[in-house]
């Protein structure tokens, strides 16, 4: 049986927008358990994405006023978020909002919506192992992530998700940061703000993983992005976030589901597991890359286990005493000089 | 006589193993207090369902990554299996990372040694290791086990200075880790300063409730001579059943000792007893060092099939006069234990006692005194080895670095002993006597019966090999001195006598 956020189908909405067409769950990549996506038409004829939220889901749930309640926070502070978000140039930005009702008059229901920005594709389907992506791509996508955690981090927000399908690559071949559902901002309460981990494990930074939750913000959660940007480069030369990695070389009883201490006491486990993880990048980065030594380096700064030695050692040492320690200012220029020395090297190499 | 009775005062100090062998074998494995994590996670349904509609290779490394970080690998085979196919276009870190999922490649890790070792250091390969951890520790300066590392490659060579500078650095970085505290203790131990091993130990707040760290505490107590802080704690916790048997194993071996010094045989004997519940091969061989000082205890032959028990081995097989598998288990036991020369002690002692096997005596102290250079027991054991292979001016040389007063009144007798021995191969008879005597009449020797045993017969032995008059009258008395001792070294002497 569809539930109303599955029945927009069709429909037109406020200002003459138009939905035109359901995307199946796989193809919208971002996204929660409580939304669905649609391609949508504003008046002028722009396709446009939209996220259908269905709070009539809440009823659903075992405690519905609590799961009404955090679905309603979650939705507006996504909003708020986007609102924010509106003149960065590195994140998918909303259009506009509205809600819209659904079904017959005797069952009507009411569907939120959030009209962003269609993307022609995502980083998760673009860097499938049989069609690697060329590094000068992957890194130019690199820059723009790094240029988007930037601008959000300038507003004091957290993605705390960034996974390549929360990369969504745009018509121009500009790369954007999308999906801002397990965002935070400072000073304001977010119903995921109990996790351990606000977004996806399988990405998430080794000291969450641990439990091993800072109080301060800038630590806890600006600390997480600049991890997942480590690991989401990772996961574009290996194939598989530096998560996965870190673990795999760990002894089966120093694993998060095994270790039963501290994460400081895992931490002399953890450091030589990250360094033999560093290692097996190396190997599938070709030896003769002019970017190949800088490229392992900022992974290495991004994705140290140690969440108080992460980040640039030289921001770091600028932002000690007040700041963001983890800026990431440098990699976005960083990124941008490799994914220009990467064209090069490719060119090169076509022509030999 | 020949060699001084090796592993009298056995001590359950750590073993000094690499620092991945100490992690596979769970030394590492802390004990929290923190339940286990359910790593339960949204997006891994949601890949399982994905990859069911899709079987495609994406999706499948995805959830073989989720399954990594959940502990869950039992639940992705076929994904892992679509990636580690030769023929997928899956990278050979993701390729590798798949076929560990399914348990085909697993780093061998296991700390048995499987070829048989060379008499000889291979210091080219421990030269190269060194160079490969300097390299990476330039890259990775904070990363701790590999300083130990560095710091146990060091000590193998013998280079000692280097070894304590690598150890420094490990306690800066991490003055509360376990390993690191274990292998300092055991690395200051090794160079003859136990007082300081055991004020580290004593200062870390981690041994107030490690009992990985309470067990050194105590058995480094027992070797500086000094009373341990936390034998009266470990009691108490161990009354308390706490621990899993496996963490308490080393604890209650070190306790049992301590107990088995004070003549507490009683209470001895019900704590080794229980450390052998889930023991470490340092453990059995500490509880069958006890067996030969207590009584009703003995060791169920099970456990003698725990992984590298080298140790536990030669000292079973001394203890029932199989001379030949000691030699073996020694050489085994010096290569799973580089950094310590107690095996090279026992090997040369067991070549000397049953075969006056001088090369074999020669190749176990050589290779001791690579690590421990100034080593009276090493050096009178290459003297000995040297005298019975014939190459006295060398023997007398090798001696000559060893001030016999400066040494520990229990290794006295022995060199006494073998300066009695070198007297009589050069055919001095009487001085060679006189020497003997002196061992005999040590005042260690009087009161620990076996030292003196050994020194009696080991003058009849060289009686008989001169052919000497006195030969009845030595082996007379020494027959008198321990017709009621049970000591498999008077066998094994009285069979090597010339008929």
């Amino acid at each position: 049986m569809t539930t109303p956020k599955e029945q927009l189908e069709g429909l037109e909405l406020q200002d003459g927008w138009r939905v035109l067409q359901r995307l199946p769950r796989g193809q919208t990549d971002t996204g929660g358990n409580f939304s669905a996506g649609y391609i949508v038409e504003s008046p002028s004829g722009k396709k446009c994405f939209l996220k259908a939220i269905d709070f009539s889901d809440a009823m659903k749930a075992q405690d519905p006023a609590r799961a009404l309640q955090i679905l309603t926070e979650a939705f507006n502070l996504e909003r708020d978020i986007l609102n924010v978000s509106k003149r960065m140039s590195c994140v998918v930005t909303a259009i506009t909002d509205g809600k819209v009702a659904v079904g017959d008059p005797a069952t009507v229901s009411v569907v939120q919506y959030l009209i962003l920005e269609l993307a022609e594709d995502s980083l998760r389907r673009m860097a499938v192992p049989s069609k690697r992506l060329p590094m000068s791509l992957a890194l130019g996508a690199l820059h723009n992530v790094a240029n988007g955690l930037r601008q959000l981090h300038q507003q004091q927000i957290a993605h705390q998700d960034t996974k390549p399908s929360n990369v969504l690559k745009f018509d121009d071949g500009q790369f954007k940061v999308a999906d801002l559902g397990r965002a935070s901002i400072k000073g304001r309460a977010a119903p995921h703000d109990n996790l351990e981990v606000a977004g996806d494990k399988a990405y998430a930074p080794p000291e969450l993983l641990y439990g091993q939750v800072d109080a301060e913000f800038i630590v806890r959660r600006i600390g997480a992005d600049a991890y997942l940007l480590g690991s989401l480069a990772t996961f574009l030369i290996v194939g598989t976030p530096m998560t996965a990695l870190i673990i795999s070389e760990l002894d089966p009883a120093a694993r998060p589901d095994a270790w039963q201490a501290t994460y400081a006491q895992v931490i002399p486990q953890v450091l030589p597991a990250f360094a033999r993880s560093i290692e097996r990048v190396g190997r599938e980065i070709s030896p003769d890359a002019p970017y190949r030594d800088e490229l392992l380096l900022c992974i290495k700064q991004l994705c140290e286990p140690d969440v108080s030695k992460r980040g640039h050692p030289r921001t770091r040492a600028i932002m000690a005493s007040s700041g963001n320690i983890y800026n990431l200012e440098r990699y976005v220029a960083i990124f941008d000089k490799l994914a220009f020395s990467a064209r090069i090297f490719e060119q090169r190499q076509k022509v030999k | 006589m020949s060699v001084t009775q090796p592993d009298k005062d056995r001590r359950l100090l750590p073993r000094w193993q690499p620092s991945q062998i100490s992690i596979a074998a769970g030394e590492l494995t802390q004990i929290g207090t923190n339940q286990r994590r359910k790593l339960e996670d949204v997006y891994f349904e949601e890949r399982k369902r994905e990859w069911e509609q899709t079987r495609a290779l994406e999706v499948a490394a995805e959830l073989v990554g989720s399954a990594i970080v959940l502990g869950r690998v039992n639940e992705v085979e076929a994904a892992a299996q679509l990636i580690a196919d030769a023929n997928s276009d899956a990278t050979s870190t993701l390729r590798e990372m798949a076929l560990q999922a399914l348990g085909i490649t697993q780093k061998n890790l296991s700390p048995t040694i499987l070829h048989k070792p060379a008499p000889d250091l291979n210091k080219a390969r421990i030269y190269a290791e060194i160079s490969a951890l300097r390299g990476y520790l330039h890259e990775y300066p904070r990363n701790i086990l590999e300083w130990v590392d560095l710091a146990r490659l060091y000590t193998v060579l013998g280079q000692n200075d280097k070894a304590e500078r690598a150890i420094k650095f490990a306690l800066i970085l991490a003055p509360e880790d376990r390993f690191v505290l274990r292998c300092a203790a055991r690395f200051y131990v090794h160079i003859g300063q136990a007082d300081h091993a055991l004020a580290l130990l004593q200062r870390a707040r981690a041994t107030k409730v490690d009992p990985w760290l309470m067990a050194p505490e105590i058995s480094v107590a027992l070797v500086a001579n000094r009373s341990s802080k936390m034998a009266g704690l470990a009691r108490k916790e161990l009354k308390n059943k706490i621990w899993s048997p496996r963490n308490r194993s080393e604890l209650e071996g070190a306790l049992g000792t301590l107990f088995l010094e004070e003549g507490a045989n009683t209470q001895a004997r019900q704590l080794f007893r229980s450390s052998l519940d889930e023991p470490t091969e340092n453990v059995l061989a500490q509880a069958q060092w006890a067996v030969e000082r207590t009584t009703g205890f003995v060791i169920p032959d099970k456990h003698f099939k725990l992984p590298a028990s080298y140790e536990a081995h030669a000292l079973r097989y001394r203890a029932a006069g199989k001379w030949d598998r000691v030699i073996e288990n020694c050489w085994y036991w010096a290569e799973y234990e580089p950094t310590s020369s107690r095996s090279m002690m026992m090997g040369s002692y067991a070549a000397s006692i049953a075969f006056e096997d001088g090369p074999t005596i020669i190749q176990f102290s050589s290779r001791g005194l690579e690590a421990d250079p100034r080593n009276p027991i090493l050096l009178n054991n290459k003297a000995v080895g040297l005298a019975y292979k014939g190459d006295l001016e060398q023997a007398w040389e090798t001696l000559r670095e060893v001030v016999i007063e400066q040494v520990p009144d229990l290794s006295q007798p022995a060199l006494y002993a073998t300066m009695g021995l070198l007297y009589f191969r050069s055919g001095d008879f009487e001085n060679g006597r006189a020497f003997y005597e002196k061992a005999i009449t040590h005042p260690y020797s009087r009161k620990e019966s076996r030292t003196r045993a050994l020194a009696l017969w080991h003058l009849v032995r060289e009686e008989a090999h001169a052919k000497t008059k006195e030969f009845p009258r030595a082996l007379e008395r020494a027959q008198q001195a321990t017709k009621d001792m049970k000591f498999p070294e008077i066998a094994a002497i009285r069979a090597s006598l010339p008929k």
